[in-house]
């Protein structure tokens, strides 16, 4: 691993310091949990947006507020909350995502004692119907985040926020497209330390550091494991590197990903030329979507387009116990990748690592499958 | 499993109620129930002569409203509520493998994956089209929906139905219900008749009418209706809500309630607890509701279902289709509130819990529910913050009995009657009195 993917991946070890540092210079730190949450209405706020995941291990504070069969990402981020791991947090927002998603936001907001909290209602559909109300959720978010912090969001600063989320989008798409090449030069565990970090750093910062890895990358000869099976990864929430290094050390190359902390991230920007509010509303509403987004189709058909531009040999399917969205959608993905004839592997996995000499034989068997 | 499939088949469901409207048409029975049942056979033997004479076929989700189809002529299926209704009959367990031998999620509710079971070994009549809604009522059946349309390959159309009641919210749920309109126009060649509707949801504001006097007369002491019969009420607008005869099984349910108010009498001879009940059923054995009120004079008075459908229109609109939005959404199924803050739910249920003067509440935690299980904390809690009185939460699964059998679950039951009953009678004597 270079020094460069190193310091990325330090920082985001490292993030309750430096979210404690920007909370102590006076910035508001919001934690928010789902990718359809705009980021850019925060920082044109003065705010500093961050993603909250949770951090493995233990969980018995939460499991005494939620039942069993929710899922361990959401029991994981809420022991963070009811640890009080997260001082600094000024704000906690989400979406009515999923299931899950949606009872954390309720034991949160009984449990947690966080100045500011939101649930915003996000639509399951893409229409212009839902983008006319998603667009009315999100400027009333918009104005409540005004009231709340006492802050103004001008026109003028939400351009300059989606500019700057704009060129870290543009700057990891880069990225993805080095691994497009017969012998990417960094591995897909390193790319999921480097996008994970965008999620916690300040933009500006994180924007230098890429522009510096990148053009270090470029001169990069493949890493080893490129020889092996062009992967892809998708599913579940997966924020650590840890399992797709698993993958990885079997012998493949995850080349791409559809998954919220990879492409459903960044791939798509916001169109820059028209009113702020209503080009974040599009961007967010249309963007890679997740599989809580109807239809299935418009996704698998995305799914299908990144399998052909990065040329991907086979699928990894991962899901974390109980979660119905990517579990319960498994059987018309399988279909459709059955079309494309692309092999994929399904796996059941929990939010930490674990049970990772049963993950080791069913890669390689994929595999030899693959080979075959 | 052919003989499994027949088993499954309405031509089989239609036999089984009327069987059972054969018995209940006997002297002695309840009206409502012979009235439940006669409606439940119109609707299915509608499923079949709409396949027979080629008119369109809709499958929908139990949230989504069948009047807009019905007023078309369009002939409604609501598969998830068949299922369950059949697999509370005892029949057809084995499809739930199948679903998941069809890869779908081995966690998912348990009725959903008997439905994609069902529909892979082709037990439902196809479907000229598919009708859902997102985010509601929960992942597992927005998922289940999307297998079961990837499998009939048939044109599907998607409702969004926003968690929240405001006028945003029934503004965005009229242009949804245009594009509903729009969708079936195009697939069918059938006509929107506002009027038509109009007259599904002046329907509609006379059945929610009788269904709300039927609620205020279980505050009675002793309780006129229990839980069992009082979901019978949801199963059956599930699928012909608006029709005359819903109206019939309404008023008829009144009638009995009232008579039994006048006379002073309840559901049971001799009523020892008022409980709260929350979560989903164990739909696989009723009886266990039975049992309770047997056993511990135990009648739920406020429970899940009837508590989200509070309120009534006044009158429907120039518009019917914001009127219809606004039904849906604050009134019948108004499941919405449970896809957002489950707080504001768990502050209804602890005020209910007063008004109603219960000493007991249960919740039903269904384990393959994560929409109702994950807010059992923050309802219990609630529960006992605003009433004074504490919850058990029983395991079990609505439908799969081989998660928690029926002796575990009257375990878990007798269990929480007999330390309630041991506090009360330490601590205080008299009905609704707290712990």
């Amino acid at each position: 691993m270079t020094n460069l993917v190193k310091e990325f991946a330090q920082k985001y070890q490292d993030r309750y310091r430096i979210l404690e540092e920007i909370s102590r210079q006076g910035k508001k730190v919001i934690g928010w949990v789902c990718t359809y949450v705009p980021e850019e209405i925060l920082y044109a706020g003065g705010m500093h947006p961050f993603r909250i995941v949770g951090r493995g291990g233990e969980t018995s504070k939460a499991d005494a507020y939620l039942y069993s069969n929710i899922c361990t990402f959401v029991r994981s981020c809420m022991e963070e909350g009811l640890s009080a791991n997260l001082p600094f947090l000024s704000g906690f927002v989400t979406c009515n995502t999923c299931d899950h998603i949606r009872r954390l936001f309720d034991v949160w907001l009984k449990y947690v004692d966080t100045p500011y909290t939101k649930l915003i209602s996000l639509p399951c559909t893409t229409s212009e119907t839902s983008l006319d109300y998603f667009k009315t959720e999100i400027v009333a978010f918009k104005e409540e985040l005004e009231r709340h912090f006492a802050v103004s969001i001008t026109e003028k600063s939400l351009r300059e926020a989606i500019k700057l989320f704009n060129q870290t989008r543009s700057l990891l798409r880069e990225l993805y497209e080095l691994r497009k090449s017969p012998n990417p030069p960094i591995s897909g565990a390193e790319v999921s330390e480097v996008v994970m970090a965008g999620m916690v750093l300040s933009k500006p910062e994180y924007n230098r550091q890429l522009e510096a890895l990148l053009a270090f990358l470029k001169d990069q000869p493949g890493v080893p494991a490129a020889d092996g099976p062009r992967l892809m990864v998708i599913g579940s929430e997966l924020d650590s590197s840890d399992f797709i290094r698993v993958i990885e050390e079997q012998g493949g190359l995850v080349v791409t990903d559809d998954l919220c902390c990879g492409t459903r991230y960044f791939w798509d920007l916001v169109e820059e030329e028209g009113e702020p509010m209503e080009a974040l509303a599009r961007r967010y509403l249309t963007k890679m979507p997740c599989a809580r987004m109807h239809p299935a189709k418009d996704r698998l058909k995305r799914i299908q387009e990144l399998i052909e531009s990065f040329e991907v040999q086979g699928v990894v399917y991962q899901s974390i116990k109980f979660c119905d969205l990517h579990a319960g959608v498994f059987p018309v993905i399988r279909n459709g990748l059955k079309e494309l004839g692309v092999p994929v592997l399904q796996l059941e996995r929990e939010y930490a690592l674990s049970s990772v000499g049963q993950l080791k034989t069913r890669i390689r068997a994929f595999y030899e499958q693959l080979e075959a | 499993m052919d003989r499994l499939a027949e088993q499954m088949r309405i031509e089989s469901a239609i036999e089984m109620f009327q069987q059972r409207l054969e018995r209940q048409r006997k002297p002695g029975k309840k009206r409502s129930q012979a009235i439940f049942t006669e409606t439940m056979l119109d609707y299915l033997s509608n499923v079949l002569q709409a396949k027979a004479e080629g008119r369109p076929l809709a499958m929908i989700s139990i949230v989504f409203p069948p009047e807009i189809l019905l007023s078309m002529g369009v002939a409604v299926f609501a598969f998830e509520q068949y299922t369950i209704q059949m697999l509370s009959s005892g029949v057809g367990y084995e499809f739930m493998d199948r679903g998941e031998g069809y890869g779908f999620s081995k966690e998912a509710c348990s009725p959903h994956k008997a439905c994609v079971g069902l529909a892979v070994d082709g037990v439902f009549p196809e479907p000229d089209l598919l009708l859902y809604t997102g985010q509601l009522p929960c992942d597992s059946s927005a998922m289940m929906a999307e297998v079961i349309g990837n499998i009939y390959n048939c044109p599907t159309h998607w409702l969004n139905v926003p968690y929240k009641e405001d006028e945003e919210a029934v503004k965005h749920l009229t242009q949804g219900l245009r594009e509903v309109i729009r969708f079936v126009e195009e697939q069918t060649g059938l006509t929107y008749d506002p009027e038509k509707l109009r007259e599904y949801l002046v329907n509609g504001i006379v059945i929610q009418d009788y269904f709300l006097k039927t609620q205020e007369l279980r505050r009675h002491v002793p309780s006129v209706l229990g839980a069992k019969h009082n979901f019978a009420n949801f199963g059956i607008r599930m699928c012909s809500e608006g029709l005359p005869s819903v109206i019939e099984f309404m008023k008829a349910q009144y009638a009995e309630c009232k008579e039994l108010a006048d006379q002073g009498l309840g559901v049971i001879p001799e009523e020892k607890h008022r409980l709260l009940l929350c979560g989903v059923y164990p739909f696989w054995n009723m009886g266990i509701l039975d049992w309770m009120e047997k056993e511990f004079g135990a009648v739920a008075v406020v429970d899940f279902f009837s508590a989200l459908m509070m309120g009534n229109l006044d009158e429907i609109s120039k518009d019917p289709l914001e009127s219809y939005a606004r039904k849906i959404l604050k009134i019948y199924p108004r499941l919405a509130t449970l896809g957002g803050v489950s707080l504001e739910l768990a502050h209804g249920f602890g005020k209910m819990a007063s008004e109603f003067q219960c000493d007991s509440s249960l919740f039903f935690a269904h384990f393959g529910c994560k929409q109702t299980c994950g807010f059992n904390r923050v309802m219990t809690d609630t529960i006992l913050e605003m009433s004074g009185i504490p919850s058990a939460i029983v395991d079990m699964d609505a439908c799969d009995p081989s998660i928690m059998s029926e002796e575990q679950i009257k375990n878990q039951i007798r269990q929480y009657f007999h330390v309630l009953e041991a506090r009360q009678a330490s601590s205080f004597s008299g009905r609704g009195a707290k712990p």
